[in-house]
C-alpha cells in the first residue's frame, strides 16, 4: 500500500489518507480482506499524529470501506460498488464544478467547454 | 471539562495535572491543568518565562506548589510538594530529561552505566550501549569532554534504558542540530508506537512540536491558553492577509490575534475554510504563528 | 546507596593521583622534619575534604535534581553522602596509622605526640565540624559551606584544645595519660555517631524542603 502525504495540500491529512485508500480500493490495488497497517504503525511510518490515522480509519469504517477488529487490526471490506460509484460521481461533479467556475471567471463559453471535453475524452 | 478529557473520558492518563497553582515571586502559575494520554506525545509550548519549566518541576515535586493534584502513571504525587523520602518504585517507569545533562562532569558513560545499574532495577545494559552506539556517543570519554549535543543524547539514552513509560522533557532538545533532533523525534515515534508509552515535551522549538506532537498545550503568562490536537491547530487556524479596512469587517470576537503594518494587516482566525469562501486571502498558520499572535495580543 | 557511593568514588578518582602525591610529599617532609604527627592528622582531614568536593561536584552538575527523579529518594541521597564521609575519614585514619607503623621502623623519627587517642579525637573534631557544615552546604551551597566548615573546624578545634588544657589543671597529667586509648576511641566514636545522626536528620529536612 502506498500513501503519499503532502503538508502543503489544502486537503487535511486524514482526508488525503482516506481518499488514497479509497482510490486503491476502486482500482483494485487493495482487495477485500487485505490487512491495513495498524493506526499506530502507519502514523509512525508517515511521521504523522496517531490521531490523524485514527480519524482516517474511523471515517473509512464509518463509510463502510474497512472494518476494524479489536486485537486483530483493520481490513478492507467487500467493495460496495454502489458506494464507490457514488464516491466517484461526487468527485467528478467536484471537478466539473471547478472547471465551470474557472470557465465563467475567464469568459470561456459552455460550447468551448464541451469541445474541450470531447477532445479530451477521445484522447 | 476541557476537550481532551471529553475525548478520552474512559482512558487513564500517563500524566494528569489538575489545578496546579504556584506563586513564584511576581509570577503565578494559575490553575494549570493538563493531561498526557497513554500512547501520545503532548507538546508543551510557550514563550520564555511563560512557566513551562516551573510547571514541570512542580509536577515532579522538585519545587513546591500551593494547590494541585498530580498523578504520574496513576501514582498520586505528594500534595505537600515534597519529593519522596523513601524509594518510589513507580519511578522506574519515569524518565526525565532536563535541559542540561545532569551527570557528573568527571564520569564516563561507562561509569554512568555502572551507577545507573544500581539506581534502576530495570536498567538494561545492552539497550544503553546500543543507544550510545546509535547516537555516536563515545562510552569512554568524560562527560565534560562531550559536546552539548552528545550530552543531551546521553541523557536521552539514560532515560530510554530503563522501563520508562513516561518521558518528560524540559527543553531537552534545545541546542541540538536539526539532524540529531530529527533522529530523536523518530525515536519518540517508535517509543509511543505500542500505545502504552507517552511523552511530554516542553520546547520553544515549535517546529519540532509541530512535527511530533499529537496534542499541543500553549502556556502563556502562567495560564493554559490553548489545548488542542495538532491537527486542529494546523487545519483550523489561519492568517488572513487583508487591508486595514477589511479587518474592521471581521468581528472582534473571531480575531485571535493581529498585527498591522503600513501596507495592511494580518489577522489570526479560526475556521480557515469559511474565510476563504468569503474571498479573503488566507494563509495557513504554523504553530509558531499561533504562539506569536497569542503572545503579541497581550503586549499592546 | 551503592550507586551513590560509586558515583562519588568515580568523582574522586581524578584526584587520586593528587592525593597520592600529597601523601608522599607529606610523608617525606615529615621524615625530614623528624616529626610525623601532623602528617597523620592531615590524612584524616584530607579524607573529610573529599565529601565537600563531591558535594560541590553534585551541585555543579545538577545531579541531585536528576536523582530525585529516580526511585532512590531523599533519605538515600543524604545517607549516602554521610556514609561517604565516614568511609573517607576512616580511610584517612587507616592511612595515618599505616604511616605511623612505617615511621616506627625508623627510630630516629619522632612519633610521639601522635597516638591512637589523638587520631580519634581528630576524627571526632572533623565529624563535629562536618556535622555542622553538611546542613549548611545543603542549604547554601558548597562554596559558602566550605568557608563555614573551615570556621567550624577551627572553632571546635579550639574548644577541644581548651577543654584539654583546662582538664590538665585539676586533673594531673599522670591520670590523663593513663586513660586507656579504648576510652578515647569509644568516647569519640560514640559521640561522633550521635552528632552525625542529628546532622543527618537536619540535612534530610533541608533537602526535602529545597526548591530545585
Amino acid at each position: 500500500m502506498d500513501i503519499i502525504i503532502s503538508n502543503d495540500s489544502d486537503k487535511p491529512i486524514y482526508e488525503q489518507i482516506t481518499s488514497q485508500i479509497k482510490n486503491q480500493i476502486m482500482q483494485g490495488v487493495l482487495r477485500e480482506g487485505d490487512a491495513l497497517p495498524s493506526m499506530r504503525t502507519l502514523a509512525k511510518e508517515l511521521r504523522i499524529s496517531v490521531i490523524t490515522t485514527k480519524r482516517a480509519y474511523e471515517e473509512l469504517e464509518r463509510e463502510g470501506f474497512i472494518t476494524t477488529v479489536v486485537g486483530k487490526g483493520s481490513f478492507i471490506k467487500a467493495a460496495d460498488t454502489r458506494l464507490l460509484r457514488e464516491e466517484n460521481l461526487k468527485r467528478i461533479e467536484e471537478h466539473f464544478q471547478e472547471a465551470i467556475r474557472i470557465a465563467s471567471e475567464s469568459g470561456v463559453t459552455r460550447q468551448e467547454l464541451e469541445e474541450i471535453f470531447a477532445i479530451l475524452y477521445e484522447g | 471539562m476541557n476537550r481532551m478529557m471529553e475525548e478520552n473520558t474512559n482512558m487513564e492518563y500517563a500524566l494528569e495535572v489538575r489545578g496546579l497553582t504556584k506563586h513564584y515571586g511576581s509570577f503565578v502559575l494559575d490553575q494549570v491543568s493538563l493531561q498526557v494520554p497513554y500512547g501520545m506525545v503532548v507538546g508543551f509550548i510557550g514563550e520564555n518565562g511563560a512557566g513551562k519549566s516551573t510547571t514541570i518541576k512542580a509536577i515532579l515535586n522538585l519545587i513546591h506548589k500551593e494547590t494541585g493534584d498530580i498523578y504520574i502513571l496513576g501514582h498520586p504525587m505528594q500534595r505537600d510538594g515534597k519529593p519522596e523520602s523513601d524509594s518510589a518504585q513507580w519511578k522506574e517507569q519515569l524518565g526525565v530529561i532536563f535541559d542540561e545533562c545532569n551527570m557528573p562532569a568527571e564520569l564516563t558513560a561507562k561509569e554512568i552505566h555502572h551507577i545507573m545499574k544500581e539506581f534502576y532495577r530495570t536498567w538494561e545494559e545492552k539497550k544503553f550501549f546500543d543507544y550510545l552506539k546509535q547516537f555516536r556517543v563515545p562510552a569512554d570519554k568524560k562527560v565534560k569532554e562531550l559536546s552539548k549535543g552528545m550530552k543531551m543524547k546521553l541523557s536521552i539514552a539514560i532515560a530510554l534504558s530503563h522501563d520508562s513509560r513516561l518521558l518528560i522533557l524540559d527543553e531537552g532538545t534545545s541546542g541540538l542540530d536539526p539532524v540529531v533532533r530529527n533522529e530523536i523525534m523518530d525515536i519518540f515515534r517508535e517509543f509511543i508506537e505500542d500505545g502504552e508509552h507517552s511523552v511530554l515535551i516542553s520546547s520553544h522549538i515549535t517546529s519540532d512540536i509541530e512535527k511530533i506532537a499529537d496534542y499541543i498545550i500553549i502556556l502563556h503568562q502562567g495560564k493554559v491558553v490553548m489545548e488542542e490536537t495538532k491537527d486542529d491547530l494546523l487545519e483550523q487556524y489561519a492568517i488572513i492577509q487583508c487591508t486595514k479596512e477589511q479587518m474592521t469587517k471581521i468581528p472582534a470576537d473571531q480575531i485571535i490575534g493581529k498585527t498591522e503594518n503600513t501596507y495592511g494587516a494580518h489577522v489570526l482566525v479560526k475556521g480557515a475554510a469559511k474565510w476563504k469562501q468569503e474571498g479573503y486571502v488566507v494563509d495557513r498558520a504554523s504553530i509558531e504563528d499561533i504562539l506569536l499572535y497569542i503572545v503579541k495580543r497581550d503586549e499592546v | 546507596m551503592k550507586g551513590l557511593l560509586l558515583k562519588d568514588l568515580y568523582n574522586m578518582k581524578g584526584f587520586a593521583r593528587q592525593y597520592v602525591i600529597v601523601i608522599l610529599a607529606m610523608a617525606v617532609w615529615g621524615a625530614c622534619m623528624k616529626n610525623i604527627s601532623f602528617v597523620s592528622i592531615y590524612m584524616v582531614i584530607l579524607g573529610g575534604m573529599m565529601s565537600i568536593s563531591t558535594m560541590s561536584m553534585d551541585e555543579n552538575s545538577g545531579f541531585n535534581k536528576f536523582y530525585l527523579t529516580t526511585p532512590g529518594g531523599v533519605r538515600k541521597l543524604v545517607a549516602a553522602k554521610y556514609l561517604f564521609f565516614v568511609l573517607t575519614v576512616a580511610a584517612g585514619m587507616l592511612v595515618a596509622l599505616l604511616i605511623r607503623e612505617i615511621a616506627m621502623l625508623f627510630p630516629w623519627l619522632n612519633t610521639s605526640g601522635f597516638d591512637v587517642g589523638t587520631l580519634f579525637v581528630t576524627g571526632f573534631i572533623l565529624a563535629a565540624a562536618f556535622s555542622v557544615s553538611f546542613p549548611v552546604i545543603y542549604k547554601y551551597g558548597a562554596e559558602k559551606g566550605r568557608y563555614f566548615y573551615i570556621a567550624a573546624f577551627l572553632v571546635i578545634f579550639a574548644v577541644v584544645y581548651l577543654v584539654n588544657y583546662v582538664a590538665h589543671i585539676p586533673v594531673p597529667e599522670r591520670i590523663l595519660d593513663s586513660i586507656p586509648d579504648a576510652v578515647y576511641v569509644a568516647g569519640t566514636v560514640g559521640s561522633g555517631a550521635v552528632i552525625i545522626f542529628i546532622s543527618y536528620l537536619f540535612s534530610i529536612r533541608i533537602v526535602t524542603r529545597k526548591e530545585w
